[in-house]
């Protein structure tokens, strides 16, 4: 049994993969989230199909850093892992998102558990929901968001992991999404390392003989906030309405993680 | 040998250079008071267990405990610095202070721990307690309101545990000796690690091994929360009574700081 563990958001997840051309938006908005049309057409699925994995994934919609952090800790803490092989494919999101555990979810009673909670564009985008799980997003921004440092404690979080992975012998991977980070030291087995921008929204368009290069931070919270996500709309990339990789997108994100590992 | 430690207050040594009878006034320059005076002066006080125990056995010390710390950033500063270098010489202790705490990075630092101006400043809440709260003056932190929408002691545990367990089979597997120990209240997990210090007492937490020391008979006693000089709980009127801690911060006394340090050596000796 070879097992493909992966981490990551709404685009590892699948969100959004089900979208045909013409589909309006309510159509769209009833098969986004569907669990198992994200998961058949996701780019993670694609991989350990082909090669014949298991996939365990931890990826969510809204997904942030520190959620699939605590995730990892808890699986590789609680799994013996005797398999013949296990790789970890691991998708760095926006730095602008964390997680929150709450008494009562989106304001029900009872409800306790993990919210996540996004704050991109400076807390404006989804603000009135974050309101429901008591967070303040606009506050919270001004106040405690500090994009270099979440980039600097991404450096120390990947650096730790990978010892940890060498110490089990797991082989794993990191990916940037949808942004290029600047880590400020070498993060071994940081995929498409050696490009301009490696994040692989950069890496779709690229592949399609376009490159745009200091471009602005891509969100992903269904903001149309930068020329990549605008090209990858007009090439079938992403789609129109909340700008996640399309079947297409999913299986050119496939083709590109298939040319820098060997599953 | 290498020493590092990792915890709050406890483990840090402040309040080593109370001496008996100073005032609150006299023991914030001597010493500090979270939230007031940012530089803790005990932090290389060779009279602080971690140095007693460090000069005893020849070990350098390196201490990354601080005041108002929690497990949040003990474990934040771990990912920093604990790269693998010297592990094989290395000994790791972690204090594991109250669970109701967390740290928030600043990006306007009013409080002034950090020079910069902005960084990190530890927000604690055990109980809700305003006094304090208002104390550290983290801006637009309502611990009121924190505590009842976000806190939750279970879930705090079980997260406790999974990063012991990570942190355990990491830091091993890099050649590390770590051993971990309770603070201020003995927490309730489930399965406690080989590795956890005084797991032959009743309850391992410093501050009943302390209390029990002075000649408290063990009894119910509700959570100490750390917090200054909140005296919350029956082992800490006992021990201020018999002046084993000081009354302004209900930290460890010179005289208790070499007990600790005793205490400490006898227990990692029997586990390496």
């Amino acid at each position: 049994m070879k097992k493909l563990v992966t981490f990551g958001c709404s685009w590892t997840f699948g969100t959004g993969s089900a979208f045909e051309n013409g589909m309006s938006k309510m159509e769209y908005r009833n098969i986004s989230a569907d669990k198992e049309l994200c998961r058949q057409n996701a780019f993670r699925t694609i991989l350990a199909d082909h090669y014949q994995y298991k996939n365990v994934n931890y990826s969510v919609q809204g997904s942030s850093n520190q959620r699939q952090f605590r995730h990892a800790r808890k699986y590789f803490a609680t799994n013996e892992l005797t398999d013949d092989k296990v790789i970890v494919l691991w998708f760095i999101t926006s730095t602008a998102r964390h997680e929150v555990y709450c008494t009562n979810r989106w304001g029900e009673e009872g409800n306790a558990g993990y919210s996540n909670v996004l704050y991109g564009n400076g807390g404006t985008a989804h603000e009135h929901m974050m309101k429901k799980c008591n967070f303040d997003s606009k506050q919270y921004v001004k106040d405690h968001y500090n994009h270099e440092e979440q980039v600097r404690r991404l450096r120390f979080e990947m650096l730790h992991w990978n010892r940890y992975f060498e110490g089990r012998g797991i082989e794993n991977y990191w990916i940037d999404t949808f942004n290029h980070h600047d880590y400020g030291v070498e993060i071994p087995r940081l995929l498409f390392d050696k490009e301009p921008q490696r994040d692989v929204l950069y890496q779709m368009l690229n592949a399609r003989g376009i490159s745009i290069q200091n471009d602005s931070y891509h969100i992903s919270q269904y903001t149309r906030d930068s020329k990549r996500i605008d090209t990858a709309v007009r090439l079938g990339l992403v789609n129109p309405y909340s700008y996640h990789p399309t079947k297409v997108g999913h299986h050119l994100i496939a083709e590109l993680i298939n040319q820098q590992i060997a599953l | 040998m290498k020493l590092l430690t990792f915890g709050s207050s406890w483990t840090q040594g402040t309040g080593a250079s109370y001496t008996d009878g100073m005032t609150l006034e006299e023991y914030k320059v001597a010493c500090c008071i979270a939230g007031e005076t940012p530089y803790d002066k005990d932090h290389n006080n060779p009279l602080t267990w971690k140095s007693l125990l460090a000069e005893k056995n020849g070990w350098e010390l390196t201490t990354y405990a601080r005041v108002g710390s929690s497990n949040m950033r003990n474990f934040r500063k771990m990912t920093e610095v604990l790269d693998g270098t010297d592990a094989a010489e290395t000994i790791v202790l972690v204090g594991v202070p109250h669970l109701a705490r967390h740290e928030l990075y600043m990006n306007d630092d009013s409080v002034g721990f950090n020079p910069s101006g902005k960084g990190y400043v530890g927000v604690l809440y055990a109980n809700g307690y305003g006094n304090n709260a208002n104390k550290f003056k983290t801006k637009d932190f309502d611990m009121f309101k924190y505590v009842k929408n976000h806190y939750n002691e279970q879930n705090e545990t079980e997260q406790l545990q999974y990063n012991i367990a990570h942190w355990n089979r990491y830091l091993t597997n890099l050649g590390y000796k770590v051993f971990w120990y309770d603070e201020l209240n003995q927490i309730k997990y489930t399965t406690v690690p080989d590795n956890y210090l005084f797991t032959d007492k009743d309850d391992r937490s410093l501050m009943t091994m302390l209390a029990i020391d002075a000649g408290w008979t063990p009894e119910e006693d509700t959570d100490h929360s750390g917090q200054s000089m909140h005296q919350d709980c029956k082992r800490a009127k006992y021990l201020v009574e018999k002046k084993a801690v000081n009354p302004h911060a209900i930290l460890p006394t010179a005289a208790s700081q070499a007990k600790i340090a005793d205490w400490m050596d006898a227990a990692i000796k029997a586990k390496m």
